[in-house]
């Protein structure tokens, strides 16, 4: 998926729903290891290392967006 | 709910991603630049206190955990998943959170084993105020989801 595809500009339910459908089987599944990435903290610019969020205790992680 | 479970050691955070609807006022990310600008807008607008990190631009993070446009996960030491949700649910989440952390605690004194359980839930949907939300975005994001007759 290029970065173009995955920024879609205009939504399509048709493209949506095989998503929701293999969500199952595409994402990480309970009881397994959850992949850590880096991310950007939006207030200070530093990079985050995903598995620093969850090393001291549980994290809860809401992924969304403004639209 | 944030604030009510950092007492017990919880931490929450908002993972920014890709626009879901994108419309004239707010459109794809075809920069970093423009993703932030549209974190601080999602901040200041939905009154946001948790910490919002935010994702690359190829989707990075979001592709790894489903792609869907409201997950939610609870994760904790060492990487465990307890809990995925296809969608955020308050309600849900509040029975998912309490279950984890009542497991974890009550496995100090107790024989306690994991094991997975899934079921399939239930949300209220409010389609007035996804309308609204979408709306938001600007009139092509209601009328990419709605209909042409429905976002003139």
């Amino acid at each position: 998926m290029t970065p173009e595809e995955y920024n879609y500009s205009k939504f399509v339910m048709d493209r949506e729903q095989p998503v929701i459908q293999a969500f199952p089987e595409n994402s990480v599944r309970p009881g397994t290891r959850a992949p850590s990435f880096e991310l950007e903290d939006l207030d200070s610019g530093d990079t985050v290392e995903m598995k620093e969020l969850w090393r001291d205790g549980l994290v809860v992680i809401e992924f969304g967006s403004f639209t | 709910m944030a604030r009510r479970y950092a007492d017990r050691a919880v931490r929450s955070v908002f993972l920014y991603t890709r626009e879901a609807h994108p419309g004239e006022d707010y459109r794809h990310h075809a920069t970093m630049d423009e993703k932030r600008h549209h974190a601080r807008a999602f901040k200041e607008h939905n009154d946001i206190r948790r910490r919002i990190l935010v994702d690359d631009v190829e989707g990075t993070v979001h592709r790894a955990y489903g792609m869907l446009p409201n997950m939610t996960w609870i994760i904790g030491s060492g990487g465990v998943v307890y809990y995925r949700a296809a969608w955020t649910d308050v309600h849900d989440l509040k029975g998912a959170l309490d279950e984890t952390l009542d497991g974890l605690e009550r496995r100090g004194s107790e024989p306690l084993a994991p094991f997975v359980s899934e079921k399939l839930a239930w949300r209220v949907r409010d389609m007035e105020a996804f309308r609204r939300q979408l709306a938001v975005a600007g009139p092509q994001a209601v009328s990419d989801f709605f209909g042409p007759s429905e976002g003139d």
